[in-house]
């Protein structure tokens, strides 16, 4: 098992961080004092009693109540009601790209000629089921789309006022679960060929402005399962009605190459045109780091939106005899036997903090935006996402840099 | 530092922050309770915090020790089991299944390490600062879920 399989797996059991943590981070920090604000029509609610309190509390209580100052309680009753008038008005739909990289993210416009909005919308039944967006930049696919229970009288979810969106609750979550409209297997069909969710993918679901909704976006790395797209791309999502295909029907359906096939039921169909520009590098030169490692570009996609690169690396020799010295053989097993170190293991915190740098040492995005940086260590090879950077890629090298913000150009390793 | 700085710092932390926290007790009711704990916890002691530097791995800190404790209370009721896991999503299919159980079978300890290196690239020796453990143990353990984690789940796929 590789260490991107691993995180892989990790990925998928962990998912993305449940609505019930999200709103208990909030319910604790509703009961924070903050003795050194001045303002106090604050986002904290402050009271004597409140500091003293044990920290436990009730989840899922933004403010508590009874047993308070009576301004406390004049504050916490004006609050809950500007609350509860928000909870009825519209909330902030991120934008779909918004959501994997930060709100202050803006799509180039070169790009907006391959983004595509209000993509789809068809009823199934009681729900409607909208693809509302889908952009792929040349690297990665991003979709967003909703799916409303006509039938339902109520706003899903629970407003957070930190964020602007409603999250939603277990017993929302249990209710999708019962629809007979929604996602009902875990791959997508492009241009008729089965595509599992790659590693590095992701996706977030939250409640809609409308009564009974939700809204899903999704992105898949799809250059991890070596796809890369091109031209009018039919995308067959599997959220429609709901199919039942058990483990030996899917066995049965299986093509020669081990993938179903696409689906006639219970899939939304859409075209999208993938011809975004995209440059891809490989093989760059090896170069020896000074702890001995020997690393090299090993393959990179500049696309408008973000810049996807992929190191390769090779410990030497002596670097394994340290590590071993210091740490044993392995790990010794249960069974007496040692399992060697993986290679990933003995390679040093360099790949850590890493970012793009002129042939003078000059950084060349003075500051990572959100989800931008490392985002994974396997065995040979370290992933990095970074901004797309206009300018000469043969002069352009990636570095380790300091705490401080300093760049050691004997460590560079060039791109170009 | 005040709330709004801490919250906003905290927020930015906050899938780290549930990784540690379903890493280590793999309970979705118990990750609530002990992220409560781990944020009050923090900002009553807010002025023990030096450097803004710092801000990641103190908090991450906090955060573990609100899990041992957690893990303590669980010991101390007798209701320490892992396959208990309340709160799971209500339908999820076989493979996801099969997961769930290969890590249940990790011991606390090595999933919140497995968790805090694989999925939040965080290096070995800032997982031994945050855990307060050598660094020589977080590799032990990282090893162990690995052998384990590729074991169960061969079994499984076989």
């Amino acid at each position: 098992m590789t260490d991107k399989q691993i995180k892989e797996k990790l990925q998928q059991e962990m998912g993305a961080v449940p609505a019930g943590f999200h709103r208990a981070m909030q319910s604790a920090f509703a009961q924070m004092v903050d003795e050194d604000a001045t303002d106090e029509v604050s986002v904290v609610v402050e009271s004597a009693d409140v500091h003293n309190a044990p920290p436990r509390h009730q989840r899922h209580t933004p403010y508590m109540s009874g047993g308070r100052a009576r301004r406390t309680v004049v504050l916490v009753a004006v609050l809950m009601l500007l609350l509860s008038s928000f909870a009825v008005a519209a909330t902030v739909r991120p934008e779909l790209l918004q959501i994997f990289w930060g709100r202050e993210f803006q799509l180039d416009k070169r790009l907006e000629t391959y983004r595509k909005t209000q993509v789809v919308t068809q009823r199934i039944g009681d729900y409607r089921v909208s693809v509302e967006e889908a952009i792929y930049d040349g690297v990665s696919l991003y979709v967003q789309y909703s799916i409303r229970d006509m039938t339902s009288d109520k706003l899903l979810g629970e407003y957070n006022d930190t964020s602007d969106r409603r999250y939603l609750t277990d017993e929302d979550m249990d209710a999708i679960d019962a629809w007979l409209v929604g996602n009902w297997t875990d791959v997508i069909w492009l241009n008729g060929h089965e595509t599992d969710m790659p590693g590095m993918s992701g996706g977030e679901m939250w409640a809609g402005d409308e009564q009974g909704e939700v809204i899903f976006s999704e992105m898949y790395r799809l250059d991890q399962e070596g796809i890369s797209l091109s031209g009018e791309v039919r995308i067959a999502l599997p959220i429609g009605q709901k199919q039942q295909q058990t483990r030996e029907f899917i066995q049965e359906h299986r093509l020669e190459d081990g993938t179903r096939p696409e689906p006639d039921a219970g899939m939304i169909v859409f075209s999208l045109n993938a011809d975004a520009p995209v440059t891809h590098y490989e093989q760059g030169l090896i170069t020896t780091l000074p702890d001995g490692s020997r690393v090299w570009l090993q393959q990179a996609d500049d696309t408008l939106m973000k810049c996807y690169i992929t190191l390769g690396y090779e410990i030497s020799d002596q670097q394994k005899a340290d590590y071993i010295a210091a740490y044993g053989e392995g790990m010794q097993m249960e069974d007496g036997s040692i399992l060697p170190w993986p290679d990933a293991e003995m390679l040093g915190t360099w790949p850590y903090n890493m970012t793009l740098v002129d042939k003078q040492g000059n950084v060349l995005c003075q500051e990572l935006s959100y989800a931008e940086g490392l985002w994974g260590i396997g065995n040979g090879e370290i992933h990095y996402v970074f901004p797309h950077i206009e300018g000469q890629w043969e002069e352009m090298y990636i570095v380790p840099m300091s705490r401080d913000g300093l760049v050691d150009m004997e460590w560079a390793i060039p791109l170009g | 530092m005040d709330a709004q700085t801490f919250q906003q710092e905290a927020m930015k932390l906050e899938r780290l922050l549930y990784h540690i926290c379903y890493g280590m007790l793999h309970n979705q009711s118990d990750c609530e309770d002990a992220i409560q704990e781990a944020l009050l916890r923090a900002w009553k002691n807010r002025h023990q915090l030096r450097d803004m530097e710092h801000f990641r791995s103190w908090l991450c800190r906090i955060t573990a020790n609100a899990c041992q404790d957690v893990l303590r209370k669980r010991q101390h009721e007798g209701v320490y089991d892992d396959a208990m896991a309340d709160n799971q999503p209500a339908s999820i299919d076989l493979e996801q299944m099969v997961l769930r159980d290969a890590l249940s079978t990790l011991s606390p300890e090595v999933r919140v390490c497995m968790t805090l290196y694989y999925l939040d690239g965080i290096p070995v020796r800032e997982v031994a600062q945050t855990l307060e453990i050598p660094e020589g143990t977080v590799k032990t353990r990282l090893m162990k879920g690995r052998e384990k984690m590729s074991k169960l789940l061969r079994e499984v796929e076989a």
